[in-house]
């Protein structure tokens, strides 16, 4: 189960998506197609996630899985997102 | 005396009351005359002083709004992903056991679409790429919705465009969902008939309840974001006296930009339901008493057919090269379905989205689409150049009555008040539609072309 973190807050740009981390005091902007894959992982989970990269990105789907498990990779060590056991 | 039917006239006059309003649409000019001076600006002999001034103005030559011509350059790439709806609103065709077809775009369709659109903003110099979803209800295909917003905005922002994704709505889905449209959405024109009793009688869900709660949530929640909210009210017998309270709740409970007002077109279906276009003197006066309040709240009241910054060809999308996308992969010009515009005679369709190659787009079909004639009629009213015909399916269709209907006459009167109070006369114009003689004589006149009307005294 994927969630973003309790300290997290997000703003929707134009060109993508800033993520902020109060308690860290940290804020990164991602961009596309990672600022899909944000939105979506606020909604659904990982697999339905990776086939809407895949289409929205134009990747196979060996790619956008790639694409979506080095996004909350990086995401959970940020700190923006937390991975728990369970679920998808 | 005979009239000239079918030539564009530069000069109008109607009736207010007794004096005329004299108005060159493509000069932008208008005046107030008594009958006298009427028959002197009819005449071709040299006028003087002011009324000379005024015949200047009135005569000179205003250029018409051109058509389109060569490529298409799209006012928008219009999205239908289904024509399916969650709802069940008794005056349309489109909802949940109804007509429309069941079938449901492909999203690699849609992202082909956004991936064209995208590339013919930059090759014809357009700043921006701008979707507007239609349906049916577009949200209830959630998946194609996501899939097209995220690839637009990736597109764009690789393009170096800006983006604009709009769409019709019924605001009836999931809080999340409404959000998400918060968030990304630049515009949303969402139907709120007004107060719950009518709103749920004409909107209702398929097994009868309302759907006002849902509508009025997602309302707010439109309100609380960056979106330009449209709240679009659908005007029958049944909520025509309550715009002007209407208008002042909407304001003040939530945040919309605009108010749009749109008239009920008669169908089988809205006779069924026992609805009724309202009477077009009843609507004018209370669509303009809410346009007021709605002024008081720094909120744009829209009749569409009313006066405009400058004249125009059409007032919707027809004529202005906008692509619309059906499930099917056609490419028309007109949202609305296939078969309602071929029972008129019409032909809407432009092209095909063909896979690999984009949208594939018919020349001869875009110049008929940007070419559409007017009916007589029109060519006989002062909103010629503002109303253009109105919607060329349901109003101006080949073989449409060459009578005055109900919404030329509503059109004709809210027009005529407009460039009145534009010209600082605005008592006059309450009191020519308080008074219901000179109201009609006005909405009915057969013809304004100041050359050939039949004069009064």
């Amino acid at each position: 189960m994927i969630r973003s973190a309790p300290d997290t807050s997000w703003i929707v740009q134009a060109d993508g998506v800033v993520l902020v981390n109060s308690r860290r005091r940290t804020a990164v902007v991602v961009r596309y197609p990672e600022a899909a894959v944000w939105d979506l992982l606020t909604r659904h989970p990982v697999a339905e996630v990776t086939r809407k990269v895949a289409c929205i990105a134009s990747l196979e789907r060996e790619e956008a899985e790639r694409v979506v498990r080095s996004a909350i990779d990086q995401w959970v060590a940020q700190g923006f997102l937390r991975e728990e056991a369970g679920g998808g | 005396m005979a009239a000239s039917t079918t030539t564009d006239a530069a000069v109008f006059a109607v009736p207010v009351l007794d004096q005329w309003l004299v108005y060159a649409p493509l000069n932008e000019v208008a005046g107030l005359v008594n009958g006298a001076a009427l028959r002197k600006l009819s005449g071709a002999q040299t006028l003087d002083g002011k009324l000379g001034d005024l015949a200047e103005s009135l005569r000179s030559n205003g250029a018409a709004p051109r058509r389109r011509q060569g490529v298409a350059r799209p006012i928008f790439l219009g999205l239908i992903p289904s024509r399916l709806c969650n709802l069940h609103c008794v005056y349309c065709n489109f909802g949940v056991g109804g007509e429309a077809p069941k079938d449901r775009m492909d999203p690699a369709m849609a992202v082909e679409a956004v991936d064209w659109i995208g590339r013919h903003a930059v090759e014809t110099g357009d700043d921006t790429l701008a979707i507007h979803f239609f349906g049916g209800e577009p949200f209830v295909e959630w998946d194609i919705v996501e899939i097209v917003t995220h690839r637009a905005r990736a597109v764009a922002a690789s393009l170096g465009l800006k983006v604009h994704l709009e769409a019709s709505s019924n605001g009836v889905y999931p809080e999340e969902r409404a959000r998400f449209i918060a968030d990304h959405f630049q515009a949303i024109v969402l139907s709120f008939d007004g107060f719950p009793e009518v709103h749920d009688r004409h909107r209702p869900h398929a097994d009868g309840k309302g759907s006002f709660p849902e509508v009025a949530r997602t309302a707010k929640i439109f309100s609380d974001s960056q979106l330009e909210l449209c709240l679009r009210i659908c005007v029958t017998e049944q909520n025509v006296d309550d715009l002007p309270e209407i208008v002042r709740w909407f304001c003040t409970d939530f945040r919309p930009a605009y108010i749009d007002f749109e008239t009920i077109y008669e169908t089988d279906l809205s006779t069924k339901a026992g609805l009724k276009p309202p009477d077009p003197l009843r609507f004018s006066r209370s669509y303009l008493q809410a346009r007021e309040v709605a002024n008081q709240f720094g909120v744009v009241a829209n009749y569409a057919a009313d006066l405009q910054q400058r004249p125009r060809n059409s007032f919707c999308p027809v004529g202005q090269d906008a692509v619309i996308l059906t499930p099917d992969l056609r490419v028309s010009t007109c949202y609305l379905l296939e078969p309602d515009w071929q029972a008129r005679g019409l032909d809407m369709n432009l092209g095909r989205l063909e896979p690999g190659r984009g949208l594939q787009l018919n020349q001869e079909a875009l110049d008929r689409a940007r070419n559409l004639p007017l009916p007589p009629k029109c060519h006989r009213c002062f909103a010629r150049w503002s109303c253009a015909g109105g919607c060329k399916v349901n109003h101006s269709h080949p073989g449409c009555t060459d009578e005055l209907d109900d919404f030329c006459q509503q059109t004709r009167l809210i027009m005529a008040t407009t460039l009145l109070e534009k010209m600082g006369q605005s008592a006059l114009a309450a009191r020519m539609l308080d008074d219901e003689a000179a109201a009609m004589a006005l909405a009915k006149q057969p013809t304004d072309v100041l050359t050939t009307m039949e004069m009064r005294a």
